[in-house]
């Protein structure tokens, strides 16, 4: 059995005949448009398609052995070599796409050993996940009876299949990364990209386009249901996330420098010294200049760092109204 | 490199909370306020959408046919299902995009779905403008495209007027699993076509049964034909 391939000993109780799971598919490789190699996941039998640049075709070198333990489901006098065909099925649910691949090409009938193959899979026909199974399918009625598969079609034998992925499955976004850019910039995300992330308008964050759910959930219009609410919510998580970042950076360069260097890292200093959001975190007298000063402080100062990260949370949180915003979706969403 | 419309699920979300539409006959889509909803998605496969070519067919169809008779209104899906086929020409990477056919049903088609659906006692007609990529039933313009998209043979398109003679039949082929294998598709809709509702489901049923040991994908169209046959002699 080749290294690359697992698979389960137990037998298929549910089929009312003799039934094997010793049919192993293996992978040996895969190559894009008769090119670049990929390298299979041999851990969790995943082809991670999506994480290679753009093609069109994938060609999948398998393999597909048939374990000794498989001559039990045919009567003793039918072989080796057997009635059966060894075939891999392609199944994609989102494109609607089913078939099978013939394994080798001198079957039936079949000796128990490996046969190799290509699985070609043009990229226009599938989306998200295709799952390729080994199956071992009579070609030949049996004579004998049960506990043997009577019928011709039937399968005997299979096991365990890889999983392609042609896209990049939505569950495994790892986060949402900030990304920093200069408001001028023309490469900026369309204005319908752009959600306040303040209370104030004329401040705004972006979420990028790499989430089109969230982006969808963003641009919600609506002040009802789900979404909105889940907006909401969204917007002061995110807030939180966000503003604990410009703080600290703004403050790491003012303790660095004495001064802000950017733009935003002004703008930062200024939503800290007008409105409530600084208050937490410095008198709430302090103007502009004092604001900064402080910030670069207790930034700089290891000792004041501890508490003025846990001030700096509260500050967010506040600020963007957090717990309401929470309290308000489990409220309002909870079954 | 080709661009598609897509509905957004907040799009979608706006329809299901519409006061007005569709419950109301007259009510069109809210098509202004939807538009901030439209998504362009740009898709690496060719696409042809020959929206002209559609509407002309539509428009004739909708003479010809009298939507108020339910036989008539099967004919009208039998005759329009190729021509939907044929004038959006899309991968069926593309066509997974449910999106891609609720932003047609409600941008382009609203008039068709409305005859062919609207006013009719116990028919959700939200889900023919909205639907599911599961439910291939639901959506009218997928559930048109798809039925083709299954059951056509290269040019020939036979047994996809044949499957969508029969609403019980269409209902059931594009509600299986076993939809995702063409020949079976096709096979099914040449078997039974001309068959009564209680006679496709009592083959539906047996058939449905004996996928649990035959291996559907090694069979040939003609083996599952055969298979059919008999099984509709035995329960008839």
């Amino acid at each position: 059995m080749p290294a690359n391939t697992r698979r389960a000993s137990a037998a298929d109780e549910s089929m009312p005949y003799r039934y094997d799971d010793g049919v192993d598919l293996g992978v040996t490789g895969f190559s894009f448009d008769g090119g670049e190699a990929g390298s299979p996941d041999y851990d969790d039998r995943v082809l991670p398609l999506h994480e290679y640049g753009p093609w069109e075709v994938v060609e999948i070198d398998v393999s597909v052995t048939l374990d000794p333990s498989v001559a039990r489901v045919f009567p003793d006098d039918e072989g080796p070599p057997f009635p059966a065909e060894p075939v891999v099925v392609v199944d994609c649910e989102e494109t609607q796409t089913r078939y099978a691949v013939s394994v080798g090409d001198d079957h039936p009938p079949v000796e128990l050993e490996t046969f190799e193959t290509t699985v070609e899979l043009e990229r226009d026909l599938f989306r998200g996940t295709v799952r390729l199974t080994p199956r071992l399918v009579r070609t030949e009625p049996c004579a004998s009876g049960l506990p043997y598969a009577p019928n011709e079609g039937m399968r005997v034998a299979g096991g365990g299949g890889w999983t392609v992925r042609v896209d990049d499955p939505p569950e495994d976004h790892d986060g949402f990364p900030f990304v920093y850019r200069d408001f001028s910039q023309e490469s900026m995300p369309p204005v319908e990209l752009a959600h306040s992330l303040s209370r104030h308008p004329e401040e705004k964050m972006m979420i990028n386009d790499q989430h089109e759910g969230i982006v969808d959930v963003m641009q919600s219009g609506l002040t009802s249901g789900f979404r909105p609410n889940l907006k909401r919510f969204l917007k002061a998580d995110f807030g939180v996330m966000l503003w604990v970042q410009l703080v600290l950076w703004t403050g790491t360069t003012v303790a660095e420098t004495g001064t802000t260097e950017f733009d935003w890292q002004a703008g930062v200093v200024q939503e800290l010294a007008t409105h409530e959001f600084g208050d937490h975190l410095f008198d709430s007298d302090a103007d502009y200049d004092t604001v900064e000063r402080e910030l670069g402080r207790r930034v700089d100062d290891p000792s004041e760092l501890r508490d003025f990260v846990g001030d700096l949370f509260e500050a967010a949180q506040l600020y963007t109204e957090y717990g309401r915003q929470l309290e308000r979706f489990v409220d309002r969403e909870a079954p | 490199m080709s661009e598609i419309s897509v509905l957004s699920e907040a799009g979608r979300d706006l329809v299901v909370e519409d006061d007005a539409f569709p419950s109301d006959p007259e009510a069109d889509p809210p098509r202004e306020e939807l538009e901030r909803h439209v998504q362009t998605l740009e898709v690496a496969s060719d696409v042809e959408l020959d929206l002209a070519r559609l509407h002309e067919a539509v428009e004739r169809a909708l003479g010809v046919f009298d939507t108020g008779r339910q036989e008539q209104r099967t004919s009208l899906d039998s005759a329009l299902a190729p021509v939907f086929h044929q004038c959006l020409d899309v991968p069926t990477r593309v066509a997974s995009h449910i999106g891609f056919w609720q932003y047609l049903a409600l941008f382009e088609f609203s008039h068709l779905i409305d005859a062919r659906w609207g006013g009719r006692d116990g028919i959700d007609v939200e889900e023919k403008y909205l639907g599911t990529q599961k439910d291939l039933y639901s959506n009218h313009v997928a559930r048109l495209w798809w039925g083709a998209e299954l059951t056509f043979d290269g040019d020939d398109y036979l047994a996809t007027h044949r499957l969508f003679e029969r609403q019980r039949l269409v209902n059931y082929v594009l509600d299986s699993s076993f939809r995702r294998y063409r020949p079976a598709a096709i096979a099914f809709a040449e078997t039974l076509w001309t068959e009564q509702s209680s006679t496709i489901d009592a083959v539906a049923s047996r058939f449905n049964d004996s996928l649990s040991t035959i291996q559907l994908e090694t069979r040939s169209r003609t083996e599952v034909r055969n298979q059919l046959e008999k099984i509709r002699e035995h329960v008839g």
